[in-house]
């Protein structure tokens, strides 16, 4: 005898992530290198902020907060070039010295 | 053995702007700046600027900032039903400001003010730091990283 029983549909996959393939970890403590600093410091200066709740005029944050808004980006720019500034010469260097040594290698096998 | 420095973006990132670069410049070769700009920031910076929250950048049940944050009542839900905002409203318009404004220097266009003349002040910023934007995205197309990491072993 069939017995009709229900079985409920599995659940979707999650959809396909765009940092699915590179190492979450990594980029999540780079992430957190490069933009916490802007958001704690954006955190802790709300209220110095004018923003005009009512939204009757659009901009009207700008208008109030465009010094304090450029400063907090440039904190992040520079922030930005902070984790990249080394990063150039650490390479070059590196490759430079590797270079040097395959070179050595060589000329002793000669 | 060699590594990468702290906070050094992970070579597969790396590898996928570098992808992503080359395959642009092959149709639209002007756009090889913008492309790599505009994915790294829109896609990875902005979101976590706008909700820092969800990306784990700050802890939103942290007791401290409680008394602080605002509730809003969700649409369509029991009136009982009240969420705790986990950004203040004033910081929240600062941030989905900044990654406007990140946004518009990542892809190197400046604000023309049809839409928003208030954000024309904003565009001295962006002449300023283009600069080091576009060192910053090569920077980030170079996979120097990869050939150590390959030298490696």
């Amino acid at each position: 005898m069939l017995v009709a029983r229900f079985v409920p549909f599995p659940p979707p996959p999650p959809p396909p992530s765009l940092w699915q393939t590179t190492d979450s970890l990594v980029l999540e403590q780079y992430l957190k290198a490069t933009v916490q600093v802007l958001v704690e410091q954006v955190l802790a200066i709300p209220h110095s902020l004018e923003i005009n709740p009512a939204r009757a005029q659009k901009g009207t944050d700008v208008r109030a907060n465009a010094d304090i808004i450029l400063s907090l980006a440039q904190v992040f720019i520079d922030k930005l070039q902070t984790t990249m500034v080394l990063c150039p010469l650490y390479e070059s260097l590196h490759l430079l010295l590797l270079l040097l040594l395959a070179l050595l290698a060589c000329s002793c096998f000669d | 053995m060699l590594t990468p420095p702290t906070g050094e973006p992970h070579s597969e990132l790396r590898e996928a702007l570098t992808h992503a670069k080359v395959l642009v410049s092959e149709l639209y070769p002007q756009m090889r700046q913008a492309v790599v700009g505009c994915f790294i920031f829109l896609r990875f910076f902005c979101p976590a600027i706008v909700s820092p929250h969800t990306a784990g950048i700050i802890d939103c049940t942290s007791s401290e900032r409680a008394s602080e944050l605002p509730l809003i009542v969700a649409a369509n839900s029991h009136p009982l039903v009240v969420l705790v905002a986990p950004v203040p409203n004033q910081a929240m318009s600062a941030l989905v400001l900044l990654s406007k404004l990140f946004q518009a220097l990542a892809s190197g266009v400046e604000f023309d003010g049809t839409k928003e003349e208030h954000m024309l002040r904003l565009n001295p910023f962006i002449q300023k730091n283009q600069l080091v934007v576009r060192i910053y995205l090569d920077n980030l197309t170079v996979c120097v990283v990869v050939l150590v990491e390959w030298l490696n072993g």
